[in-house]
């Protein structure tokens, strides 16, 4: 009997040593956390991700590796889970940012699972870093939205001589019949002269209907697209461009700060447009940044105006030169020495084509704020 | 001597033992950026010359981020944080990896620190 239990010991504990072996090698890392959010185990991973011994965060809130503005939410979110048991996270997953103990973030994908041990629960993160996997990503994704931006300019400008040709017919007819019911109006009032008049000014509003037409065509031709307009959790879209942008930027030391505010954390948008606008938003800022000794980033939102929510993108950045301001949204405007300068230029497409607009401010002491209005989507409580 | 930018650094504080944390907390902490000279300790002629560069940030464990500037004034250091001053008792020591530092917070607590990194 003794023998049989030792034998169980043995294998148990081997089995431990086995699993222990593999945590040890495996590069993401694993926290595990009670219910309450209280770190109860650091992989060697984890330690070596973020920068703290195992015995230094034992016991601390696992908000601690968390930036602003889940690190204050957290515990919110887990109350809600012991509350509703609804799952926002576990089993599903998500892409988000960290810090590290030296106060920079970076982006990562977190996975939770669940479970319960000698009836208590406990949470196990396992999480991913990002930075490299996402920079070659990004960069990919950047090309394509620029290649996809001046395929359309292109057609843009084929589109732009055919309009050209289709619309000079409809103004030439209404030159003619304004000049000719003009030629009939002068001169005596003659029933005949009037009818004919009648008749040229009835051509005119037929030309300049068909002419807007042909604008109406374009307009549609224009917002053609797999546009997919959604209820969209601002936070959320903020939080993923933000971690994605931020990929390669973590020896910069930029110091990133997200202030969401709650009334207004939900948008009627196609999620993938904005987010390549806000990623283009960040990812401009820190380049801005890179030569300045403080290189501060502030997401913010506003309910303002009424319907709308306002998102700004405010760096510490050597600012925007007054010889490119005026057209900074146009096309292959930049002034940077790498890039097409079509950014701002798909940036404001996007915006404008959801109804919102977009410019920006120089700041009182250096650095420029974006800002970006986008339609507030209102959810039943 | 005009001294070159190089002698930036980024000094992190961790929260050593107080009552309510006999073992310290490293999830509350303060970030300073600070210049040093050869003896670690503030390069006052570098601060003076980019007062705005010096920043600070206070990550405290379930407490909303903050961040602010370090100023001197009254022959003290300060943090200002959101509107809030905090004395930043550094003194004339060096600012090296382990060293104490006091924070007194507005309502004269005396907070102790230690200098966890210097980067």
């Amino acid at each position: 009997m003794d023998k049989s239990v030792d034998r169980m010991e043995s294998r148990i504990a081997g089995r431990e040593e086995h699993l222990r072996s593999i945590l040890a090698t495996v590069p993401d890392a694993m926290v595990l956390i009670d219910e309450m959010g209280l770190i109860l185990s650091f992989s060697a991973a984890a330690e070596k991700m973020f920068g703290y011994a195992e015995g230094e965060v034992i016991g601390e809130n696992v908000s601690m590796l968390m930036p602003s503005p889940d690190r204050e939410q957290h515990d919110g979110y887990l109350k809600k889970y012991r509350d509703t048991g609804v799952r926002k996270i576990i089993g599903i997953g998500r892409v988000t940012t960290a810090r590290h103990r030296d106060g920079n973030t970076f982006p990562i994908e977190l996975s939770v699972g669940e479970a319960w041990v000698d009836g208590r629960r406990i949470f196990t993160g396992f999480i991913h870093d990002l930075t490299e996997r996402r920079q070659a990503d990004m960069r990919l994704r950047d090309l394509q939205a620029e290649l996809a931006h001046v395929g359309r300019l292109s057609e843009m400008g084929t589109l732009a001589s055919s309009l050209a040709h289709e619309l000079n017919q409809p103004l030439t007819a209404i030159t003619s019949y304004c000049e000719g019911a003009a030629e009939l109006l002068e001169g005596e009032p003659d029933p005949a002269r009037l009818s004919l008049a009648r008749e040229a000014l009835r051509d005119t509003a037929d030309q300049a209907m068909r002419a807007g037409q042909i604008v109406r065509r374009m307009r549609e031709f224009l917002s053609h697209g797999d546009t997919e307009h959604r209820i969209e959790t601002l936070s959320k879209l903020i939080t993923e461009a933000n971690a994605l942008a931020l990929v390669g930027s973590r020896e910069h030391g930029i110091d990133v700060q997200v202030h969401i505010d709650p009334r207004c954390n939900h948008v009627f948008v196609d999620r993938i447009q904005i987010q390549q606008v806000l990623f283009n938003l960040v990812r401009n800022a820190i380049d801005a940044m890179l030569d300045c000794p403080v290189r501060s980033l502030t997401i913010s939102s506003e309910p303002e105006p009424e319907g709308f929510v306002t998102i700004s993108v405010e760096d510490t950045g050597t600012g925007i030169s007054e010889k490119i301001a005026p057209q900074l949204f146009e096309p292959f405007v930049t002034s940077k020495q790498t890039g097409m300068g079509i950014g701002l230029s798909i940036c404001r497409t996007i915006v404008e084509a959801h109804g919102g607009r977009i410019w920006f401010e120089a700041g009182p002491e250096g650095g420029t704020t974006f800002r970006l209005t986008l339609p507030k989507a209102e959810v039943g409580a | 001597m005009v001294k070159t930018m190089s002698n930036w650094k980024n000094i992190r504080l961790e929260l050593g033992s107080t009552g309510e944390f006999p073992a310290g907390s490293v999830s509350r902490a303060y970030l300073l950026r600070l210049p040093l000279d050869d003896a670690d300790v503030v390069d006052r002629t570098a601060f003076e010359l980019n007062p705005l560069r010096a920043t600070v940030r206070r990550h405290w464990s379930t407490e909303p981020d903050e961040r602010g500037s370090i100023v001197k004034a009254n022959n003290h250091w300060s943090i200002r944080c959101h509107g809030r001053d905090r004395t930043l008792c550094l003194d004339l020591e060096p600012l090296r990896l382990g060293a104490r530092v006091s924070v007194i917070e507005p309502d004269g607590t005396v907070l102790p620190f230690k200098i966890a990194s210097v980067r």
